[in-house]
């Protein structure tokens, strides 16, 4: 099959999916559920590895024509390129292994057709997303993986418990997202506006062969308009608060969504607009520090969270901040290096951790777990091995994707390398510190809790696994100029063959020295963090405190910075006051009143032409009459 | 010229094979009798010719005649199938009932394709005997006598009336042919009061039979007190026949008097539009609420006939699509309903007895309204947006008046949507088959009519 059908079957697919569940789910048994959502999304994978295998260059496949007016044509297209066939392959495959891990983790919930509906419909949004030709499609995938993400967040809305929270938090990540959008429709308008195409190639073109470029301040707009829409989706400050309160969703869902893949949409988005922010140097050095800004804050939080979620969504959050600060860097191809091992480390920390709550029978706090490695060995390997790799551990793969991002803040500025460092070792510690705390020591849980203690099923321990392994070798796909001489970056060569833009941003590399340097103290940094952890939690037996205990630093961390507190007093508060003065004033006083004043009379009116008619024939025949005199008199007025 | 005599043999063969005591009969005559003519229409459309060439000048099936008949052929096929429910609860009526409407239907296609005024005088009396008649089928019924003998009095002051304009007319041109009538008054042989008066006098008959204020008050009785079906038909059927022949006459024939009736017409339309929506907002019977909305909505129609457009054939066949089936839908499900004071209320909760026919209501209900993408907005849009350039106060008014319609649309829909109090006692309403297949048919025409219209 060529390569149009093949891209188009891997779109029909989890449509499919999510279309037979959708209507016919609820009277499917739940094993044909599971499985077909689950199939088909190794099919697309199947399909988007043979596709990989084909590509050479650019395909552009037209679907259909949206909207043609004279100013603005609006194509339904494809494009595939490296860039969107390595997102797909990384969506395609996480996104199967979670669909797999969900079969066994949701086997006891109600809505279990709804769930994998929802699921196989978010493949689909963001694979509109990442194979769109133009920012439309782009647009188009970015609402429907959010509209995606919000249901999933408030799956259980009808919690007895909890269900009002899991509909607040659904509701906060929709609101927060939809200013991030905002922002991008913006964006979209102003290249529209400047350029007359939302094409990803003929964009390229004007930019990059024909040198239109407008003025610096339009480029400093759209590609601030384009950040906005990213740090909304990416979880940056200041957008971030929704992405820990969106683990209110169930566990898979936050590591497909809100770890793997929704939340890398904006780093998708500007790395496909690298050309432009390439022209806007300004927009450059905010994304970085922002991201830098992000990844500390986040870190810090992170460090004192005591929800196995939470610490995990920070991390994804103080994660997605070093994305940012690499994308600033111009860094793009390290960026994506960094979504895709990223996206296995994290997808796998996420899957242990619902691995985790499973075995605890949905106990999420850390301080009422510890020494469960004996009875889930699987799952404790599995996360050890996650554990190990997002803190940089030598020789797995977030050591390398991590390493290349530090490189190259090395080479931008040395003080951006020291807060990087900073924020890296924090990484290392909260992780460890959650490590040993759930995994070694003793349980301290309640007697029932541990008699429930199980490890979980094969098709929940299967796909950690295969994360474990990938996340171990993942670092093969872009390895440093620095061991070999053949056969690295392979990652970088394969992005900048055919994406555009990648290919005129030629990176520089450190020589071998620098970076040995800075790979060994990476190295000792992080093994000592690992000894310093082991020694506080493990022979110590150092737990963590009550929230009531916390002080200082300690308690700030616990409470997110106050972050929540502030934007309720700054925003959310002050709309709540504006909606509910426009009630009472505009809505009751003015609006109702002059509306049931207009209803009256009309009313009124009806009544009085009502009674007109009459019920007696000689009335209708008169008016019938009365009706032809006027008419005659109107000819002898008029005429 | 072959449909039409199909359709006229098709209605013979049904009264007479209705001796047989056996309605599926009669039905299945009807319905292929319709079919093929209705197929011969389509076939006429792409050929150009029919089957059969009479040297007959009194009918000229041209093709806007086509369209229109096609869909009067449509209606009535769609109509019949869904009543045949009723029509067969009296054996030894059903032959009668359904030959009656197939007659009203030879009428109405010679109102269609008339080429003077003879044939169209001819025709408007073939329509309207047979509708005097169906009126009053109910013989046990007092509401429906009365509806009869309202309907017959008043449509006959109105025969009376048509002749007599037609009598000036002639009187003025020397012609019944709308060619020689047209042409004469364009060049200017025939003017003065003799002319202007007939063509006045000859409007107000096709007011009363449109049903424009102030020639409508027969209608909401007797569209409250006919058979249910027959409502439905003359809604349809003869108001879409009637239109078109007033399009024809006047924006053909009578086109050199275009300022003279158009002034009246547009009072006339404003008034009309004012009345059918405000009374029809307090009415707490189905029936006569649809009266009214009829009224309205001819209210509507008549600004395709008002504004010198070359698209205004077109515009208002995408009107009467789009009320049609929206009227022979909202007609079967009350059929179904079957409440015995045909009151408003009855039809609580019909949404949640059965979904389909909810779905089906809230097409039909959404389109009259004119909600897109339904048909009913193309055909609100296309004729107002004709005419806005035109005559914006009357469009503005037309617009305002439906935003009242939209509250009485809106009101019957949430009542059929309602929530029963008691689910469990709620007991299903079953439609047979033939009239889930029309019901089904009319909500497909609701939905694609837009696409019918790009």
């Amino acid at each position: 099959m060529a390569i149009d059908k093949l891209i188009l079957l891997i779109m029909a697919l989890p449509l499919l999916g999510a279309f037979v569940n959708g209507t016919a789910g609820k009277y499917l048994p739940k094993k044909i559920v599971g499985t077909l959502a689950t199939l088909v999304m190794f099919a697309a994978f199947g399909l988007a590895l043979m596709v990989f295998n084909r590509l050479h260059d650019t395909q552009i496949i037209h679907l259909f024509q949206v909207l043609n007016l004279d100013s603005i044509t609006l194509n339904a297209r494809l494009q595939v390129d490296s860039l969107s066939i390595w997102m797909t392959l990384v969506v395609t495959g996480v996104g199967a292994l979670i669909h797999l891990f969900s079969m066994g983790y949701m086997s006891h919930d109600k809505g279990y057709y709804k769930f994998f509906t929802y699921l196989n419909l978010f493949i689909f949004a963001m694979l509109i997303l990442v194979l769109g030709s133009n920012y439309f499609m782009l647009f188009f995938g970015w609402e429907g993986v959010g509209i995606c993400s919000y249901l999933l967040i408030g799956f259980h809305y009808s919690d007895l418990e909890k269900g009002m929270l899991n509909s607040i938090a659904a509701r906060k990540a929709f609101i927060m997202n939809r200013i991030g959008d905002l922002g991008l429709l913006v964006a979209l308008f102003l290249i529209l506006n400047q350029f007359g195409t939302l094409e990803y190639n003929e964009l390229a073109d004007r930019i990059l062969v024909d040198k239109l470029i407008p003025s610096d301040w339009m480029m400093l707009g759209i590609t601030l308009m384009l950040f906005i829409g990213a740090t909304g989706k990416s979880a940056q400050i200041p957008l971030f608060t929704w992405l820990p309160d969106a683990m209110a969703g169930p566990t898979p869902v936050s590591a497909l969504i809100h770890a793997a893949t929704m939340v890398t949409a904006g780093i998708f988005l500007v790395v496909r607009s690298n050309y432009l922010f390439e022209l806007a140097p300004t927009t450059q050095d905010i994304m970085l520090y922002v991201g830098l800004a992000t990844s500390l804050v986040a870190a810090f939080i992170a460090m004192r969270q005591n929800d196995i979620k939470k610490v995990l969504a920070y991390s994804t959050v103080s994660q997605l901040g070093l994305l940012f600060v690499a994308l600033g860097m111009g860094a793009y191809t390290a960026a994506i290096f960094h979504v895709t091992t990223h996206a296995f480390f994290k997808a796998l920390l996420f899957l242990g951790s619902g691995s985790v709550i499973h075995a605890m029978s949905d106990e999420q706090d850390i301080r009422k777990m510890g020494g469960l490695k004996k009875f889930i060995p699987i799952t404790h390997l599995t996360f050890l091995i996650g554990t190990l790799a997002i803190a940089g551990f030598p020789l797995l793969s977030g050591f390398y994707s991590k390493d290349e991002i530090l490189a190259h803040a090395v080479m931008h500025n040395g003080v951006i390398y020291a807060v990087l460092m900073f924020s890296v070792a924090l990484t290392a510690i909260y992780m460890f510190r959650m490590y040993f705390l759930v995994f070694h020591g003793e349980f301290r849980g309640s007697a029932e809790a541990k008699h429930h203690l199980h490890e979980s099923p094969l098709n929940m321990t299967l796909p950690l696994i295969v994360l474990a392994i990938l996340s171990v070798f993942g670092g093969l796909l872009n390895l440093p100029g620095l061991f070999f001489e053949k056969g690295t970056h392979w990652l970088s060569h394969f992005l900048e063959h055919n994406t555009r833009g990648l290919e005129l941003i030629h990176s520089v590399h450190l020589e071998t020295s620098q970076a040995m340097l800075l790979m060994g103290s990476a190295v000792v940094m992080t093994i000592c963090i690992l000894i310093a952890s082991f020694v506080v939690y493990v022979k110590r037996g150092s737990l963590a405190k009550a929230d009531s205990e916390l002080t200082g630093w300690e308690l700030a961390s616990n409470k997110k910075l106050y972050f929540d507190e502030v934007y309720n007093k700054l925003f959310v508060q002050p709309i709540e006051w504006i909606g509910k003065m426009s009630h009472q004033v505009i809505e009751v006083a003015v609006l109702n009143k002059s509306i049931s004043v207009f209803t009256t009379a009309i009313g009124k009116t009806g009544d009085l032409v009502r009674k007109w008619q009459t019920g007696y024939v000689s009335n209708y025949l008169l008016w019938m009459v009365l009706g032809i005199v006027g008419l005659v008199v109107y000819y002898l007025l008029k005429f | 010229m072959d449909a039409l005599i199909i359709v006229f043999v098709t209605g013979l063969i049904s009264m007479f094979i209705a001796m047989a005591k056996k309605p599926v009969l009669v039905l299945a005559t009807a319905m292929i009798g319709l079919s093929s003519a209705l197929a011969l229409m389509i076939n006429q459309w792409w050929t150009g010719t029919g089957f059969i060439q009479l040297n007959y000048e009194g009918l000229l099936f041209d093709k806007p005649s086509i369209l229109y008949s096609s869909l009067a052929i449509s209606f009535v096929l769609l109509i019949i199938a869904g009543g045949y429910s009723y029509f067969k609860q009296e054996v030894e009526h059903t032959g009668e009932y359904i030959s009656l409407l197939i007659f009203s239907l030879v009428g109405a296609m010679c109102m269609i394709a008339f080429t003077d005024l003879f044939m169209f005088f001819l025709g408007l009396e073939i329509l309207s005997i047979p509708i005097y008649v169906m009126v009053g089928s109910k013989k046990r019924d007092i509401l429906s006598t009365e509806a009869s003998l309202k309907y017959f009095f008043t449509g006959s002051l109105a025969t009376g009336i048509l002749l007599f304009g037609t009598a000036w007319v002639y009187g003025a041109t020397g012609s019944f042919k709308i060619n020689e009538i047209s042409a004469a008054i364009l060049d200017g042989s025939a003017k003065g009061a003799l002319l202007n008066v007939g063509i006045l006098i000859m409007m107000a008959a096709f007011l009363f039979k449109v049903g424009a204020a102030p020639f409508h008050f027969w209608s909401p009785d007797v569209y409250g007190g006919a058979p249910t079906i027959v409502t439905g038909f003359m809604a349809a059927v003869v108001k879409l026949a009637g239109l078109f022949a007033f399009l024809k006459l006047f924006t053909f024939t009578f086109w050199g008097a275009y300022p003279l009736w158009s002034g009246a017409l547009f009072g006339i339309i404003i008034l009309t539009v004012i009345v059918g929506n405000l009374s029809a907002l307090a009415q707490t019977r189905f029936k006569r609420m649809l009266a009214f909305s009829s009224i309205a909505n001819a209210g509507y129609a008549l600004i395709a006939i008002m504004n010198q457009s070359n698209w205004s054939t077109w515009n208002l066949w995408m009107y009467i699509y789009g009320y049609g089936f929206a009227i022979i839908a909202l007609i079967i499900i009350s059929l179904l309903v079957n409440d015995e004071n045909d009151s408003i209320e009855g039809f609580r909760g019909v949404g949640r007895k059965n979904p389909f026919i909810g779905f089906v209501l809230t097409v039909s209900l959404l389109s009259l309204a004119g909600v897109p993408p339904l048909a009913g907005f193309f055909g609100k849009y296309m004729v107002f947006a004709a005419a806005f350039k035109q005559y914006p106060v009357l469009v503005i008014t037309a617009i305002a008046t439906s935003g009242i319609g939209m509250v009485y649309y809106l009101r019957f829909f949430m009542t059929a949507m309602a929530k029963e109090e008691n689910e469990s006692t709620v007991e299903k309403l079953k439609p047979s088959i033939l009239q889930t297949i029309v019901l089904l048919i009319c909500a497909i025409a609701l939905l694609i009519g837009g696409y019918i219209a790009y």
